[in-house]
């Protein structure tokens, strides 16, 4: 089958320490993979290494028939790839239409002379935003269309987390990255965020979703195929009901973890 | 003077209340702009200090009282109806004081200093890139000035090449500054502006430590310094500087508001804000640094071939340190990012030591005492900068 | 070139550089505790020299001091006025601000440097000139051939690199340098081992700046000359050697002080000609080794989390 993101033997060496090690992971178009393991055994370096952000030390990343192996995180980006951070990275100080925009530059027309003398071209181009960006929120929780140029620190957490989603799905990406999502979050506002993310599953079928995550719940309500890494290796790759009964799984979660 | 409006902007209130809101913002800044005015012109130590207090007091009353609040707000609303009256009001005050040489040509001054913390909005407020050598690339306009002001060019064509120069010698710069960031890029441009002083000091062909005389400005054939007339009034000849300064400003001033209200704006805030994420979303962290260091350095290098013609003289204490830190000081004072933040403080900076006498000899400290206090206690400046809301941009469709 | 001028110019190199390493020492400790620059640190400089213009300079007109005494006076002021105007900065200034901007610090420290000095403008008498420095150190002079040196200046450079030698000493055998250490790595880890965070800082403040007021009695022996404004250039050539070897690291900028030094002073024997242009030499070289190595000879470590 040729999957929508194929990477084989990735590895990352950081000095003495290698955090990715030789690690196969396929995703399919339309596929959600859950991806989990213990503190420090390489699932937010495997991101980092996938979206440009580490330069991997060897091995082969191929996305949508194009070779994405150590190239720049703009190129990576502009390629279709998306994410959202373990640890909110929105400016919190500038509106949420700003913030959500900034997904979408990648395709917008940045031009000086755009910007200082063709104004109505940029205005066609930000009504346009604008529309897509309350569509999008809309989904989401229509409070936060309704309050597009609010600053985006005026919000609680799970907005805030759904404001990051939103920006990294307004430049269509067809591979959206989830750095735990529930970080931070009661279990009631991790619920209402799977619904959100079941729901939006729905509308857009041929989106791949990979998504890193601690609580178990999580993974088995959205993932249809789990990976767990430790220490850098895949140690399973399985659905998550096989998940559960591995007994390597069970070791690295109650012998090895951090 | 149109071409100062920014974009209008459209309010959903009817038509009645957003007239009279525009009435109540042109007043406002009709009033701040004639104390301003007169703070300028004003000699008595008396009157100095009363319109301080004054303003000090409107300042306070605008934050602190829920009504002064709302007149501010409807300033921020009304943009287009702020600039139009600051247009008219600096032409109102440039006819009254047409004859004054000292006020216009601090009036000048403020304008051409607004001008250079302009281009340093665009490089630290939006950018994020520190330039703690701003005095040097200014000097550098004053000594393109200098040097072909003499040659037949046409000034305003000098004035394009000054910036041209500032920004070509800024890209000597860019590798490390783009490289680096924080305290390493902040040391890069100290030591370029250390650099071109010394440099400017021990190499005799342009004039060595004496400097060089830079012609008066000339625009289609008529030289400002001969301006002794207009019609039947006497002017000064610093008349038409305070408002070629002013009309140098306004271009600034619309060039930074068009580009904070565009997409180039929103992805220079990604850049400043989160090198990280604006990488992923696949903006080029060098390309949009590059530009607003560029940029900025060619505003601060035209303001700076102007400011020489208007002083008729430029020597490399011109590119000194002291020079850079106020400008700097002039932009944290103002709030990074606020262009009229930025004139009120070029007033505080540039205008009150000159105008109150008690505190001549103390000027350094008083100045340096009042940053470090904003610094600490209000580190977003005295008018911080507004976030940009492009709603009112989006309605129109 | 004459052996003896040769090796007067390689005397004076070497003193610029103690200078400028005991200089950025401090701007390298200050970085490593609290990752701030503390641009103030070129006018303590100036502090430390006045306070011992100062101290030896009134005790000598009331009473007559033999030499050493008087020495011993100078080097208390300078180090107690060096240490208590850092600390004072780094209290009421550098701590309270150590989560703004870099830029911030900078400024605001840069004012705090511009107020020192103008209060020594203004409150020396006549303290916008120039004023000479008394010797403190015994007369004479060292020939060797067509070369010679001043004793006292063979004192200066001695004591200058034991300093250097002595501050390393510290940080590395002491306990204040332990703690200071366990800082620079992770503050919230060292207070968890029972360090105090703003102690150890405070005593990285008044440590740094010990070594300023050092700086400054040092050059107004050596040059018998001191000036209000002499801090400036001073401190941001330390603070040019302190990046260019390395922020954080102690090794670094001693490197960067003996590297500006040599670059001066190579200019200037080289090419003789054109000896004015040492500082424009030396800054193109800081720029470029800047856009070589962005963070410093000696690398910081330095890792963002994502």
């Amino acid at each position: 089958m040729s999957a929508l993101l194929a990477c084989n033997g990735l590895t990352m060496r950081f000095g003495g320490l290698t955090a990715l090690d030789g690690v196969d992971i396929a995703v399919g178009k339309g596929e959600t993979v859950g991806l989990v393991g213990p503190n420090g055994s390489g699932k937010t370096t495997f991101f980092n290494v996938l979206t440009g952000l580490y330069k991997p030390s060897s091995g082969a990343v191929r996305f949508a028939e194009a070779d994405l192996f150590a190239r720049s995180p703009q190129e990576i980006g502009r390629a279709g790839v998306a994410r959202t951070f373990q640890r909110s990275r929105l400016m919190l100080d500038q509106t949420v239409f700003d913030n959500i925009a900034v997904g979408a530059l990648g395709r917008l027309d940045l031009g000086l002379m755009t910007a200082l003398v063709r104004r109505s071209r940029f205005r066609r181009q930000l009504s346009a935003l604008v529309e897509q960006a309350t569509a999008l929120t809309r989904r989401f929780n229509p409070q936060i269309a309704a309050n597009l140029f609010r600053p985006a620190g005026s919000f609680t957490m799970i907005d805030r987390r759904r404001i990051e989603i939103c920006r990294a799905l307004i430049g269509a990406p067809r591979l959206l990255l989830l750095d735990e999502p529930s970080a931070g979050m009661t279990h009631e506002e991790t619920r209402q965020l799977m619904d959100d993310l079941l729901a939006f599953r729905e509308e857009m079928p041929d989106l791949a979703i990979v998504l890193v995550e601690h609580e178990m719940d999580v993974i088995r309500r959205i993932s249809d195929r789990c990976i767990v890494l430790n220490f850098g290796k895949k140690i399973f790759e399985g659905p998550f009901d096989a998940l559960i009964a591995d007994r390597e799984v069970q070791t690295a979660y109650l012998g090895g973890g951090e | 003077m149109s071409m100062l409006q920014l974009a209008p902007t459209l309010d959903t209130a009817n038509g009645r209340s957003v007239g009279l809101q525009r009435v109540v913002v042109a007043l406002t800044v009709a009033v701040l702009f004639a104390g301003g005015g007169f703070l300028l012109h004003t000699e008595e130590q008396g009157q100095v200090i009363a319109l301080l207090a004054a303003f000090v007091a409107l300042f306070a009353l605008g934050e602190k009282l829920p009504a002064g609040r709302r007149v501010a707000a409807l300033c921020v609303a009304h943009p287009g109806t702020v600039n139009l009256t600051a247009a008219v009001m600096v032409l109102a005050i440039a006819a009254a004081l047409r004859e004054e040489h000292y006020t216009l040509l601090m009036m000048a001054t403020v304008a051409l200093f607004a001008t250079a913390a302009a281009g340093l909005t665009l490089q630290m407020a939006f950018a994020g890139v520190p330039n703690f050598a701003g005095a040097a690339f200014f000097a550098v306009g004053s000594y393109v000035a200098a040097v072909l002001g003499t040659s037949g060019i046409p000034h305003l064509l000098v004035l394009v090449i000054a910036g041209l120069a500032a920004a070509v010698l800024g890209l000597l710069l860019l590798l490390p500054v783009l490289r680096t960031r924080g305290h390493y890029a902040a040391l890069v441009t100290i030591a370029f502006g250390l650099l071109l002083r010394s440099f400017l000091e021990v190499n005799d062909v342009l004039g060595g430590p004496q400097g060089m005389k830079v012609p008066s400005f000339s625009l289609f054939g008529l030289s400002f310094s001969r301006v002794t007339e207009i019609g039947p009034y006497d002017v000064s000849f610093y008349l038409p500087y305070a408002l070629a300064g002013c009309f140098l400003f306004a271009l600034a001033f619309a060039v930074v508001r068009r580009l904070e209200f565009s997409f180039a704006g929103v992805a220079l805030d990604a850049v400043r804000s989160d090198e990280v994420s604006a990488s992923v979303f696949g903006l080029s962290i060098a390309r949009w640094k590059a530009t607003a260091f560029l940029m900025g350095n060619a505003l601060i290098g035209v303001a700076g071939a102007l400011y020489g013609m208007m002083n008729a003289f430029v020597n490399p204490n011109s590119a000194n340190f002291g020079d850079s830190l106020i400008m700097l000081s002039i932009l944290v004072l103002g709030g990074l990012g606020n262009l009229w933040g930025a004139v009120v403080a070029s007033v505080v900076i540039l205008v009150i030591p000159e105008k109150l006498q008690a505190i001549q000899e103390f000027r350094l400290v008083i100045f340096a005492l009042l940053v470090i206090a904003i610094l600490r206690f209000r580190p977003s400046g005295l008018m911080p900068r507004v976030t940009r809301d492009f709603s009112s941009f989006a309605k129109e469709g | 070139m004459d052996p003896g001028l040769l090796a007067q110019y390689v005397f004076n190199g070497l003193m610029l550089g103690t200078i400028y390493a005991i200089v950025a020492v401090g701007f390298s400790l200050f970085f490593g505790v609290l990752d701030v620059i503390k641009f103030s640190h070129g006018d303590v400089v100036t502090v430390g020299a006045f306070s011992a213009f100062g101290a030896a300079g009134l005790v000598a007109a009331a009473v007559t001091l033999p030499g050493p005494l008087a020495l011993a006076l100078g080097l208390l002021a300078a180090l107690g006025a060096g240490a208590a105007s850092g600390m004072l900065i780094g209290r009421v200034l550098v701590l309270p601000l150590k989560n703004a901007p870099a830029v911030n610090v900078l400024l605001a420290t840069l004012m705090a440097g511009t107020v020192l000095r103008e209060v020594i403008r203004l409150g020396v008498p006549n303290g916008g000139n120039p004023k000479p420095f008394p010797a403190l150190l015994p007369e004479g002079v060292l020939a060797a051939g067509s070369f010679s040196v001043g004793i006292d200046s063979v004192i200066i450079l001695v004591a200058g690199i034991a300093v250097v030698v002595a501050t390393h000493l510290v940080i590395t055998r002491t306990r204040l340098g332990l703690a200071i250490r366990a800082v620079a790595q992770d503050g919230e880890v060292a207070q968890l081992a029972g360090i105090s965070f703003s102690r150890t800082v405070l005593g990285t403040f008044a440590l740094g700046s010990m070594l300023a007021g050092l700086a400054g009695l040092m050059l107004g022996l050596y040059y018998r000359e001191i000036n209000f404004n002499m801090g400036v250039l001073l401190g941001i050539i330390g603070f040019a050697c302190a990046v260019v070897g390395g922020l954080g690291s102690l090794i670094g900028p001693i490197l960067g002080g003996f590297l500006f030094a040599g670059i001066q002073t190579g200019v200037t024997v080289v090419l003789p000609f054109t000896s004015a242009y040492k500082d424009v030499v030396a800054f193109a070289v800081i720029i470029l080794l800047i856009g070589l190595f962005p963070t410093g000879l000696i690398a910081e470590k330095s890792s963002e989390r994502v």
